[in-house]
């Protein structure tokens, strides 16, 4: 067809069928200028979702010793992030103008120095959050950083009850049940083996208090909690309760914090059966 | 004004209507017939040209959105396509349009070698569009790393790595490309000024002497085949085919349509592709070379880093620009079969070397951790992101139960069944277990959890593998 085209001179050809390309792309491009704001938007809420999923993975990983698994918070250690409270008055609590975006962003970026709640300040000698951001020594981007506060936003229809979540009701975990025991063995042979041993026999290397018959122990120390009660707090605050002879605690030790809450429950179990 | 009833003989123009046309001054007035066949040059020059232009055009305007910082660059390019009307289609024709021009480039080079079109004045041509190819493969690489993703960082921190294994200077000769020992701010810039200003100012640069050779000194090739026609059809040499309106006109033509494909193609089949943002600390499951140095990845299974990805593609690239001036090679000019079968077998090598190539480093700790993998890959949307959300029930999915569970989540489940029964039958993987958990976790948020339990017979201990993956509504098949 080209051919033809060279061999006679057929400009007409060539003009009509350029008319016709023109015609075509300006359909298109109308066709596209019909859709784009339709697209932007649609563009947007995908980044978003797509945002919020990278935070849970960040929230999953980083924050959620501290501030529980859901944003219920975490007894002293972190407040709850996902209820009304937050939402409602915590910009209010600590006259933040501007908003609660940027509360989030700016608290996870730059940490807390001193806490605003006397029940999580800390022990006056250390800071109540350390800063997260990659510049301050953390280890996150400002776009993770970022992307956790979607995520923490998220929360907002459920904690003002405009949407209602029901509880997936899992299988109870069988404290006796072997393959529990064995993981807890497990993760307390790569967490806590540098510290504490489960054997009176190696105690004399060991910086921290032998866990042998913590079951029995822990009653005694704390009559008013549960054995495992008090192996969650001592992992999650190791100076809470200290033993004699162990009062030299390094006052920044965070046990809590390289364990995931199955590993602490696994570690529990383990050592209730010790 | 181009509705022309009759067409006069067109003349040759005077010497000083072509001194003052800048238009005639870079173009010949007039074309023999046979050199503006498509059937001679299959417009690959032409076609070169258009996506070095459309590249331009597009990439002037991207630049106006681009941050070259790490801190930045991905963001700039989310803000692109999320923000700004119409940034999805410049992203996506540039992307395309360097993908289009490696190919358009390689093919006229063979277009070429297979014409014998590299002998006598054609000699420094050759060299030039040697030239011209080796800066359409570095814009296309110096380009890859600019999103700043996963895919980019890594994919070019690997190419630039190979630099490494050149004895005494190759430690210096990465520094320099990455400006650290990892890519960084410097690294990025460095890039990106690459891409944007030594490369463009070098092909430009090139491309108007290998324009001018073409249009002053020896015209474009004719492929031997095209030359005996024409020999044939005597009458034809005497018509001339004036450069305005004729070739104009089909330049414009085809320019328009292939605009206008492009556009169709990037609206309705393709996404220039964004992984998550780049993470030194994280080396990805899957790391690749981009597709046009997939034969190099795959060449370096082959053998040694240093032989394979710097002494091969060095010589290769010598090779090229010698081609002319070594007597035994340039005799190959006048045997358009042997040329064929070197060409075919090269091709032959580059497809299979490229298939060979293609997910290169795998770190693959065992057949469960590959499978969840495969069923929630790390940079890209799991199998439960093609389910409806409404279709996610909350609930615990046990081993053999999937059987009752209908609809798009049954298939995916029993899927994974029978992925998991093939595990099942290697040696240490007995007593193989699975659940998946769903939850919903916040509003249009759920969070789907595979758990896998086995006992390693290896080992002699129980094992077990976890991959949380977080489904939001918006992300993935919609609801019907």
């Amino acid at each position: 067809m080209i051919q033809e085209i060279y061999r006679i001179s057929k400009i007409d050809q060539l003009s009509v069928s350029i008319c016709g390309s023109v015609l075509l792309i300006s359909l298109l491009f109308l066709y596209l200028t019909a859709n784009e704001q339709t697209r932007l938007a649609q563009a947007s809420s995908i980044e978003r979702a797509n945002q919020i999923e990278i935070g849970a993975h960040l929230y999953n990983l980083h924050c959620r010793n501290c501030h529980g698994l859901k944003g219920e918070g975490v007894g002293q250690l972190g407040p709850p992030l996902g209820d009304s409270h937050f939402f409602s008055d915590r910009l209010a609590e600590v006259g933040w103008q501007t908003p609660l975006g940027e509360y989030i962003q700016s608290t996870i970026q730059y940490g807390r120095m001193m806490g605003t709640r006397p029940m999580y300040a800390g022990n006056g000698s250390t800071a109540v959050m350390v800063p997260w951001h990659q510049d301050y020594g953390g280890p996150l981007r400002s776009d993770q950083i970022n992307a956790l506060t979607s995520f923490i936003l998220n929360w907002e229809r459920t904690a003002n009850g405009e949407v209602q979540l029901e509880n997936l009701s899992l299988p109870e975990i069988n404290p006796q049940d072997p393959q529990v025991i064995a993981r807890g063995e497990r993760a307390f042979q790569q967490n806590c083996t540098q510290c504490h041993s489960v054997d009176a026999s190696q105690q004399k290397t060991k910086s921290g208090p032998d866990l042998s018959n913590i079951a029995t122990i822990a009653g005694e120390r704390q009559p008013d909690a549960s054995p495992e009660d008090y192996i969650h707090e001592s992992v999650l605050i190791p100076s809470m309760v200290t033993v004699e002879g162990y009062e030299a605690i390094d006052e920044e030790l965070q046990c809590g914090a390289v364990l995931t809450v199955r590993e602490l429950n696994d570690i529990t179990f383990f050592l209730l059966r010790k | 004004m181009f509705r022309i009833s009759e067409i006069p003989e067109p003349s040759r123009p005077s010497p000083s209507q072509r001194r003052n046309s800048f238009l005639l001054h870079l173009r010949p007035p007039v074309y023999q017939p046979v050199r503006v066949l498509f059937s001679t040059t299959w417009y690959l020059g032409f076609l070169s040209v258009f996506f070095l232009a459309l590249e331009f055009l597009t990439g002037i305007l991207l630049m106006v959105y681009y941050v070259p910082t790490p801190e930045s660059a991905y963001g700039s390019v989310i803000r692109l396509v999320t923000e700004v009307p119409y940034g999805w289609l410049l992203r996506d024709l540039h992307r395309l349009g360097g993908e289009c021009m490696v190919v358009v480039v390689t093919a006229h080079l063979v277009r070429v070698f297979l014409a014998g079109a590299y002998l006598g004045s054609r000699q420094f041509t050759w060299v030039t569009g040697s030239f011209l190819l080796i800066c359409t493969l570095l814009l296309a690489f110096s380009g890859y790393l600019l999103p700043w993703d996963q895919l980019a960082f890594w994919a070019v921190t690997i190419g630039t790595g190979m630099v490494e294994t050149i004895p005494g200077i190759g430690s210096d000769v990465m520094l320099l490309l990455r400006g650290g020992p990892e890519f960084g701010a410097d690294g990025l810039l460095r890039f990106y000024l690459l891409h944007i200003v030594i490369l463009p100012t070098f092909m430009v640069g090139t491309l108007a002497i290998h324009y001018y050779r073409i249009s002053r000194l020896h015209s474009v090739a004719i492929s031997p085949k095209v030359q005996i026609t024409q020999n044939n059809q005597q009458s034809s040499q005497h018509q001339k085919v004036p450069l305005f309106p004729h070739v104009v006109l089909l330049e414009v033509l085809i320019s328009l349509l292939l605009i206008t494909l492009l556009t169709l193609i990037v609206t309705f089949y393709y996404d220039a592709p964004l992984q998550h943002h780049a993470d030194p600390n994280h080396t990805p499951v899957v790391t690749k070379a981009p597709w046009f140095f997939l034969w190099l990845q795959g060449a370096l299974k082959l053998g040694d880093s240093f032989l394979i990805g710097i002494c091969l593609p060095t010589g290769l690239i010598i090779l090229l620009f010698a081609l002319p001036y070594i007597p035994a090679i340039a005799r190959l000019a006048s045997h358009h079969m042997l040329s064929g079968i070197i060409v075919a077998i090269g091709a032959v090598l580059l497809v299979y070397l490229s298939f060979f190539g293609q997910h290169s480093t795998v770190i693959e700790d065992n057949k469960v951790n590959a499978l969840l993998e495969q069923i929630a890959p790390e940079e890209s949307r799991s199998l439960f992101h093609n389910i409806a959300f409404d279709h996610l029930p909350q609930g615990v999915y046990e081993m053999n139960q999937n059987m009752v569970t209908e609809g798009a989540l049954g298939k995916v489940l029993f899927d994974i069944e029978k992925d998991i029964s093939k595990i099942k039958k290697l040696n240490h993987f007995s007593k193989l277990e699975h659940v998946v958990i769903i939850e919903d976790w916040q509003s249009d948020l759920k969070r789907i959890t595979l758990r896998f339990h086995w006992f390693n017979t290896e080992s002699n201990e129980p094992v077990s593998s976890e991959k949380i993956i977080f489904r939001h509504n918006d992300n993935g098949v919609q609801n019907q």
